[in-house]
Order: C-alpha cells, then sequence, then structure tokens
C-alpha cells in the first residue's frame, strides 16, 4: 500500500506539466476518518496535498502521522515541517521516518508564532531557520549523511520545497529571500495566496529577471474567498496578506448567498492568469475546511487530471 | 489609617507640598484650618522636586491626605516641573491603590494661588464632600 | 544594562509577610538604571510596605539598604550586620545579584523584589529594550549591529519571515521587525548584497542551552 520511488508531484514539474495541490489541516484529536474523509474529497483533483503542520501553532494530529493516513487513501501527501517545534534532533529524525513511512515531498517553514496558537505559553524552539533547514534536506539527500555528518544506512530523498511571500515587506528584498531559499535548495515554492495580481506579477518579473524560475517550480497560491467578512478580516488581521480594495468592494458588492460564487469567480480569474504567467508551474489552491470547492474550482479552470493530460506548463 | 481615634478636639492631618511659583507663603501665616482638618504646609522651591517618598513619608507620619499645589501646565518656571510632577502623583496613586491604602489620598493641583479665598476654595473641593470627593472616599474607606 | 521590573506589590506583600523584621537591600548598578531597585525605589517600596501591614495591622519593622552592586562580595559584604539584625532580606537586584547576597548569607532567606528580564538598553527616556541574549558567539558585523536572536522573535539567522509588515513583527506589532532593520542598516552601509550569503545554523554549546557557563580568567587569580 504505502508507495515505494521517487515522489510522483517531482515527476509531473520535470515533465513540465502544470501541477494543482492543495492543502488539509490536520484534525484537533485523534480522529483519523476525519481527515481520511476530507483526503477522499480531494482525490482525483489534485497532484499532491499539503499537510500542515500545527498551523497558526494550534495543537493538531501531527502531520507525518497525518500524511501517512493520507497515503493510504492513494493521495500523495506534502508534508509540512516548521522549525518552531522542533529542534534539528527531532526533524532530521523525523525526516528519517516520514521517507520510510512512503513520504516522499517536505515543505520548511519557519512556522507561525506560539503566541498565535493553543499554547502560547510554550518554549518556541527555532533552533534553526526554514532555509537552514531546506539545507540540511538537500545535503542530506546528495550527501548521504545528516547534519552531523554521519553516514546514513538509507538517505532520504526527498522532494523539498519552500514558501515564499511576494506581499510581504520588505518587497525588494523578497528575491533575494527566494533567491537564498533556491540556493538552499528549494525545489519548489509554493506562494501565499494571491490577491494583488499586480504585485504578483511584478515579483515574477524579477524572479525571471534573475534567473529563478529556470531554477525552480514555482506554484502560485489561490484561495477561494467565502464572503465579504473573510475577505476582510484576511486583509486586515493576517499578517502578509495584501488584498486590493477592489476586490473587498467585489465581495461586498453581491448579496450574501452569492459570496461565495463571487469568491470562486475571482479565484478563477487569478487562476486564468497563473495558467498565462511565464514561470509558473502550478497553483496551490488553500481552502482549508473549504475541500469541496477545491473540486470544483480545478474543474472550472479546466485542470482536472484528465483534462492537464496532454497540456504542458509555461 | 492615623493611630489616633478621632476624638472630640482631634483634627485630621493633611500635609500640603507646595511650589513657591504656585503659592505665596504668606498666605499660610493668616489660614484657619479647613472644618476638621489640620493643613500642614511644606514649601518646595520646585514641583519637580516632589518626590513619591516625601507622599509617602507623609503618609507614614499620619497624614491621612496629601495635596499638591504646582503651577499650571505649561506655565512652570522649570519648564517640565509641574509634568513630572504630575506624573509621579500618578504614579503613587496608583501604587497606593495597589495595597489597598487608597490613592484617592493624593491630589495634585495645577493653580497658581493667590489669596486666601482661593486657597480655601481649594481645600473645600479636595476635602469636601462632593462626590469622589476625599471625604466621600474616607467615608467609603470606613475611617 | 540588566533590565528588570518590580514585581507586582500584592506579591511582595505575600512573599514577605511571614517576616517580623525585613531588610530592603537596593542596588545601585543596572536596577538603578532603570528606575526598579536603586535607593529611590528601595525607600518608596519600604513606605509602601509599611503603609501597607499597618492597614493590615500586622507588626513589621523594615531596614532600609543599598550598595553598590549585589554581584560582588566587596560591596556586599558591606550588608553584612544589616543582614544579620534582620530576619529576611528582600534584593531588589536582578536576579544574579540575589543570588550572589544567597549564596554569601546562607542562615537567611534572601527574597527577589523584581523581576530580572533582559539584557537591555535605555533607548529613549523611560524606554527599555531587549538588545542581547547572551549567546557566547557575537555575530552582530554580519547584520548591521541589529541582534537577530534576541530581536527576532523567531530567531532567524536567514530572514526575514512572512510576517513582517510595516517594518513591524507580526507577533507583537508594538516590535521593529528585526530582519527589517538589519536590511535598512545594511543597505545604509552599502552591504545588503552580504545577506544573500547563507548563515548556517548556530552552535547553541556557547549558549546557555549548554549548560550554565563559567569564565575564569587564570590571569586574574593570584
Amino acid at each position: 500500500m504505502i508507495p515505494q520511488g521517487a515522489s510522483k508531484l517531482e515527476k509531473k514539474l520535470e515533465s513540465g506539466k502544470f501541477a494543482v495541490t492543495a492543502e488539509l489541516g490536520p484534525p484537533r484529536g485523534a480522529d483519523k476518518d476525519a481527515i481520511i474523509t476530507r483526503a477522499s474529497l480531494l482525490k482525483g483533483c489534485v497532484d499532491a496535498v499539503n499537510v500542515t503542520d500545527n498551523q497558526t501553532a494550534i495543537v493538531r494530529m501531527s502531520s507525518i502521522a497525518a500524511c501517512v493516513h493520507i497515503l493510504k487513501t492513494g493521495l500523495e501527501p506534502v508534508m509540512q515541517m516548521t522549525t518552531r517545534d522542533r529542534n534539528r534532533i527531532a526533524l532530521q529524525s523525523d525526516l528519517l521516518g516520514a521517507y520510510s513511512l512512503g513520504i516522499r515531498n517536505i515543505l520548511c517553514l519557519s512556522g507561525d508564532h506560539q503566541v498565535f496558537g493553543s499554547q502560547p505559553d510554550a518554549l518556541g524552539v527555532f533552533d534553526i531557520d526554514s532555509i537552514q533547514f531546506v539545507r540540511s534536506v538537500r545535503d542530506m539527500k546528495e550527501t548521504g549523511r545528516d547534519m552531523s555528518g554521519y553516514e546514513l544506512a538509507i538517505a532520504p530523498d526527498m522532494f523539498v520545497g519552500a514558501a515564499a511571500n511576494p506581499f510581504a515587506d520588505p518587497f525588494e528584498y523578497r528575491i533575494i529571500r527566494l533567491a537564498k531559499k533556491i540556493e538552499a535548495g528549494a525545489r519548489f515554492i509554493q506562494t501565499q495566496c494571491i490577491f494583488n495580481t499586480e504585485r504578483f506579477r511584478e515579483w515574477m518579473r524579477l524572479a525571471r529577471e534573475e534567473g529563478l524560475t529556470e531554477k525552480v517550480f514555482i506554484l502560485g497560491g489561490i484561495t477561494p474567498l467565502k464572503s465579504a467578512g473573510m475577505a476582510r478580516y484576511m486583509a486586515a488581521k493576517v499578517a502578509g496578506m495584501d488584498i486590493p480594495e477592489h476586490i473587498i468592494r467585489r465581495m461586498e458588492g453581491v448579496p450574501r448567498v452569492k459570496a461565495a460564487d463571487e469568491g470562486m469567480k475571482i479565484a478563477l480569474e487569478t487562476i486564468n492568469e497563473l495558467l498565462e504567467c511565464p514561470g509558473i508551474s502550478g497553483i496551490h489552491i488553500m481552502a482549508i475546511e473549504n475541500e469541496q470547492a477545491v473540486g470544483r474550482l480545478v474543474e472550472a479552470a479546466g485542470l482536472m487530471p484528465d483534462a492537464r493530460a496532454g497540456q504542458e506548463g509555461n | 489609617m492615623p493611630d489616633n481615634e478621632a476624638k472630640p478636639g482631634y483634627a485630621r492631618a493633611v500635609t500640603l507640598f507646595y511650589c513657591i511659583n504656585a503659592v505665596k507663603s504668606s498666605i499660610f501665616a493668616k489660614l484657619e484650618d479647613v472644618g476638621e482638618f489640620e493643613i500642614n504646609p511644606v514649601k518646595i522651591p520646585c514641583s519637580s522636586m516632589i518626590k513619591e517618598t516625601f507622599i509617602l513619608k507623609a503618609l507614614e507620619a499620619g497624614a491621612e491626605a496629601v495635596l499638591i499645589i504646582t503651577c499650571p501646565e505649561d506655565s512652570c518656571q522649570f519648564i517640565d516641573g509641574n509634568r513630572r510632577a504630575n506624573k509621579r502623583v500618578e504614579r503613587v496613586r496608583q501604587m497606593l491603590d495597589e495595597i489597598g491604602y487608597g490613592g484617592w489620598r493624593v491630589s495634585i493641583h495645577n493653580s497658581r494661588i493667590e489669596n486666601e479665598d482661593e486657597i480655601c476654595l481649594l481645600f473645600r473641593q479636595a476635602l469636601g464632600k462632593g462626590e469622589n470627593s476625599f471625604t466621600a472616599e474616607s467615608l467609603l474607606a470606613g475611617e | 544594562m540588566i533590565v528588570a521590573e518590580q514585581k507586582p506589590l500584592a506579591e511582595i506583600i505575600e512573599m514577605v509577610s511571614p517576616y517580623g523584621k525585613l531588610l530592603i537591600l537596593g542596588c545601585g548598578t543596572c536596577v538603578k538604571t532603570c528606575f526598579a531597585g536603586g535607593e529611590e525605589e528601595v525607600a518608596i517600596l519600604a513606605s509602601l510596605l509599611r503603609l501597607a501591614f499597618k492597614k493590615k495591622g500586622i507588626d513589621i519593622e523594615i531596614s532600609e539598604l543599598t550598595i553598590e552592586r549585589q554581584c560582588e562580595n566587596e560591596f556586599i559584604q558591606e550588608a553584612s550586620l544589616a543582614v544579620s539584625r534582620n530576619d529576611a532580606v528582600l534584593s531588589l537586584a536582578c536576579g544574579a545579584g540575589v543570588q550572589d547576597v544567597a549564596r554569601r548569607f546562607t542562615g537567611k532567606p534572601v527574597l527577589p523584589g523584581l523581576n530580572t528580564t533582559f539584557v537591555g538598553v535605555m533607548e529613549s527616556r523611560g524606554l527599555f529594550t531587549e538588545e542581547c541574549l547572551c549567546c557566547g558567539d557575537c555575530r552582530l558585523g554580519l547584520t548591521g549591529g541589529v541582534c537577530v536572536l534576541a530581536r527576532c522573535a523567531k530567531k532567524l539567522s536567514n530572514g526575514p519571515c512572512g510576517g513582517s509588515r510595516n517594518g513591524k513583527c507580526e507577533v507583537n506589532p508594538d516590535s521593529d521587525c528585526a530582519w527589517q532593520l538589519v536590511i535598512d542598516r545594511m543597505k545604509n552601509l552599502g552591504t545588503l548584497d552580504k545577506l544573500r550569503e547563507y548563515t548556517p545554523p548556530r552552535d547553541w554549546r556557547s549558549s546557555n542551552s549548554g549548560g550554565p557557563r563559567k569564565i575564569l580568567r587564570e590571569d586574574m587569580v593570584i
């Protein structure tokens, strides 16, 4: 049941095809059926699904466990790992365990600070940062050794990625940071969700200028808005989120029952822009607790796997 | 609370710190006690010299209330004196509240006093029976 | 300086209430500079405690003494007589000072009147900010004189994270994003490109994580 061999996401991206990934948050509890049910909603629509790691610093079932449950449904997971909760010993240990369990994709993050979550009283670890972690995953694969230089019996051969936020400050430094992540070994990048397409296009232009799009697969982040309230909340309260006025006004301008549809429309428009954008290799749909929307969106965009069978990436 | 119980003829002690630029000392020569209160005036060369310890020591020595008079905002001869005094009084009030001793005992008044009438008015306002006044609060505190 | 602030009065009152004779011991160095434990603060606290205990109807005799600092025996021994005359010591020094006094007077309870918070500076009047984590391996030259261990909430060596907004940190909007400061500083110095270089993981053995540290200057020992 547990697949061996390379990452399917990596194979898809390497072949030049447009990839679709989505995101799942494990449950706040030990209920594995919760995650299996939600995973089944995504099966057949996406190439791989990210499994978050105590997202927003709220205690949830571990990412590694949730990834194993998802693997059993036949879906390919991307295991997210933050450096907030574990030191380099635990992170390497989890990498070895994850690989042995059939997990092939890792997304390295610093993680939301513990002050935001369910245990603000906890000690934040932050032994290494996300870029150092990317580098150590890469080194493990290339040298077959762990961070202490010890030769591993079987070294994990992970497809490693990182997150990027084209909308955080300072803008001019974001490309330097992207270059740093790629240099450290990131093979794919998933961006923060895109609403300000103008700013995103500018970021992509700078990335192309630096030659970065030749070196890494970039998947643009998409989140379908469900309501005007959601748009306003995200714009005001979520750091690193950029939702332009005109988008908020669009969401406010339709009756409440139609808001979710308008949000899907906006998401579709963004996807279509991304399809035309040189250097974009796919989309990453973040629709937590809204998994039904993922299938609808992917279908409406003409990106269902069978429809994509002959499609070339940009 | 002072050690002495309220006895007939016993006046309640109040210490007044006043900046000499805000109040003429000669006023106190002609002043009578205000009702049941005995005012003990202490002159200060600059309101910035009002320290938390002065206020606290006055209370330790038996004063039931401490009043401070400084010049109005923006007219302190030494520029910041009255602002510093205001901040320190606020701090002492907070600390007294924290120990349950009654921050309402300490009050600061930023106004120049020209004559006996004005100072008597100030005392009546500060120590009188109006809402949130010293007297009302002290009655609430059971003194 | 070491920056500390006084514990809440209720906590102090509870801590000292078992004792009939209390010595409040102040310190004239760091905590005087951050207005938490110098001579003035000792006097204020002593008055407040006397008033508080008087109100409760509890008898307590409070003495006051401030020495230059509580982290060197040369000064601590000046307090010997005062300590011997009291049942307990309420030290207004930083945690190090409280401990040094406690090690010299093992027969008396030595209680902390302050919460020692951080190693920092007075950035402007009345404003104290944390600057140094005492990591034991200072790299300030690489980040334009801004410490990313002490001042970045996630201790990022290759920052910033995605939560930097308008130069402020997502964790505390009152705090500056340390990496924004680094970038601004290095831009000013014309060395921004140095930040393209990868910074490898820290060796935390030089910090308290490796255990409590000791420095012995042999050249000073006669």
